[in-house]
């Protein structure tokens, strides 16, 4: 079974990285990331010196306007479009069970959603490293809020401290993402048509890249009227919205509290687990009439 | 001889319309297995059946002697098909397409690639993108990803649309080698049944979703009774005395030429009759019956 996914995982990859829609997509997210690092201003809050990861963070942060958008498109792309086009079916007349062949779409996203984060990343640390003139040690337990600068103790810039800000970057912000893709996976499962499964995956999860994005205001003011609590973005998006915090410095709440980092990368990784099986269950009784 | 398909009891519906009725199905290894029938017999939905696309309602498949239920990726490891339209990667060129599906299958070297491009006519233009395909070369591009993993058992489902009169030819020649050289079997479902009587040695043929009949071709024409074809002049002359034969359903041509189901028994005193009756005979011959008029018989018998 193992070998079946892992040749399928390798064919969607190669099918994937010959797609114009994909790479443009990536392309939108590094131009989206690199901005958003030269357009925020020097200072926060009128008071603070930006440091290097305050400016990572403005370039994260302006992708996520597209970048969980684009990973749900995707997403609901992958079981649809070959619905669509009717590869569907000369794919499953391959010695593959369906349950190894959402298992490949499964992993070609995991690949892809990482891929799409550590370039958005890369390119945004690149473009901090040649703005921003320090890269003070994150210090999360600092009263006032974790990243801040502290005028008195600003070391020079350190490739360790970069390469330890992506690593928590990384994970803690890569299952939220890939809970998008997954998503989107599972709404390409339950249709034919891939305009449909874009279209339904795209307004389904229109709250989730909102309260993602640039507009996490937007979020707490949906949260305030106790409604979207109900939707199941809210759970993936309440950790993903403080770590944003945290990471742009500005949290007064997110501490590395145990809990909190579990929620964090439990919950997404819930909705993961829950929504990957859910599509392997609904594609395996599946008639393909395409 | 060894079933490498067979399907008992084989049947679906969608909604109150029975696409397939407990069908049984055989074909033997080596056939080229013609499948038949009208549009909506339920020729595709059974290949489908067949493939594991779709459930059935009930009855079994069993591929190289084994139940697909209980084990099919060794089955559909030896299987190559081409199920209604060829549907490939347009983004991708038809190399990379035989490529990623032939390592879906275990994996194809270079070699049995660039075989596959030259035996289906593709050979300059593998390299091209399938987007700038024509409609027949999407075609035999898709007949070559079922070939390509060199599998025993070969499913296409109208092979020859979109082909020129040229590309049909080969085709029929390149299955009729390939059955030869590579042994594969072949079930081909086609609407040209002159291109199914010429390659064909085995055929079934589906009417309103159930098996209307099944066998050799050889066996099934002869079974079914000859033509004659008559040339006589003055037309009028030869008319009345056919008519006065009672020979059945007659057919008169354009050309003048009259055909009626017959053999070869009383064509000596039929002749005998046009000549007393001042007919001059040109022409006068029993013939074997064509795929196409058994085909067009079977389904007016049944109606």
């Amino acid at each position: 079974m193992a070998g079946r996914v892992w040749r399928m995982t390798t064919v969607e990859l190669a099918k994937l990285s010959r797609q114009w829609f994909v790479w443009v997509c990536l392309a939108a997210t590094v131009v989206l990331a690199v901005l958003g690092v030269y357009a925020s201003s020097t200072e926060i809050e009128g008071f603070w010196r930006r440091t290097g990861f305050d400016y990572v963070a403005q370039g994260v942060a302006a992708s996520y306007l597209l970048l969980p958008m684009m990973l749900v498109v995707l997403g609901s792309r992958s079981v649809s479009a070959e619905a669509s086009s009717g590869t569907l079916r000369t794919v499953l007349t391959r010695p593959l069970t369906r349950a190894e062949f959402v298992l490949a779409k499964i992993a070609a996203l995991v690949v892809l959603t990482l891929v799409f984060y550590v370039v958005t990343l890369l390119a945004a640390e690149a473009t901090a490293w040649h703005r921003a003139d320090k890269f003070r040690p994150l210090y999360p337990t600092y009263p006032g809020g974790g990243g801040r600068e502290i005028p008195s103790q600003t070391p020079a810039r350190t490739l360790a401290d970069l390469t330890a800000h992506t690593a928590k970057n990384l994970s803690l912000l890569y299952l939220p993402l890939l809970s998008a893709a997954i998503f989107g996976l599972f709404v390409s499962v339950l249709f034919n048509n891939e305009g449909v499964s874009v279209s339904v995956s795209a307004i389904a999860y229109l709250p989730y890249a909102m309260c993602a994005g640039f507009h996490p205001e937007y979020f707490k003011g949906m949260a305030s009227t106790h409604v979207a609590k109900w939707l199941p973005q809210y759970w993936s998006v309440e950790p993903m919205y403080k770590l944003k915090q945290f990471v742009e410095g500005y949290s007064h709440g997110f501490l590395w509290d145990p809990t909190d980092v579990a929620r964090a990368v439990l919950v997404p990784l819930m909705y993961v687990v829950v929504l990957s099986a859910a599509s392997v269950a609904v594609f395996a009784k599946r008639d393909i009439l395409v | 001889m060894v079933a490498v398909l067979r399907t008992e009891g084989l049947t679906k519906t969608f909604g109150s319309l029975m696409a397939v009725k407990a069908l049984d199905l055989e074909v033997q290894e080596g056939d080229i297995f013609g499948f038949l029938g009208l549009n909506g017999a339920g020729k595709t939905t059974t290949l489908r059946m067949v493939l594991r696309l779709i459930r059935p309602d009930a009855g079994s498949v069993q591929l190289f002697g084994k139940d697909t239920d209980d084990s099919f990726l060794d089955s559909f490891a030896r299987i190559g098909a081409l199920v209604e339209s060829p549907s490939l990667y347009p983004y991708l060129t038809g190399r990379k397409n035989l490529e990623l599906l032939g390592r879906l299958s275990g994996g194809v070297d270079a070699a049995r690639v660039q075989w596959v491009l030259e035996a289906v006519g593709l050979a300059a233009r593998g390299d091209s993108r399938v987007r700038t395909y024509s409609q027949g070369m999407r075609q035999r591009l898709g007949i070559a990803q079922a070939l390509v993993h060199r599998p025993k058992l070969v499913f296409l489902d109208e092979p020859t649309n979109g082909l020129d009169p040229h590309g049909i030819t080969d085709m029929r020649k390149l299955i009729g080698r390939l059955a030869k050289e590579e042994g594969i079997t072949f079930v081909i479902s086609s609407h040209l049944l002159y291109e199914v009587e010429l390659i064909c040695n085995r055929i079934a043929v589906l009417r309103e979703g159930r098996l209307a009949v099944q066998g050799e071709v050889s066996r099934l024409l002869a079974e079914a009774g000859g033509r004659v074809r008559l040339v006589a002049r003055p037309a009028e002359v030869a008319r009345r005395v056919l008519l006065g034969k009672s020979v059945g359903v007659m057919v008169e041509g354009d050309d003048g030429a009259f055909e009626f189901e017959g053999g070869r028994d009383g064509l000596g005193a039929l002749n005998a009759a046009l000549v007393a009756a001042g007919a001059e005979v040109s022409e006068l011959a029993p013939r074997a019956i064509t795929l196409e008029e058994y085909f067009v018989r079977l389904h007016r018998t049944e109606a």
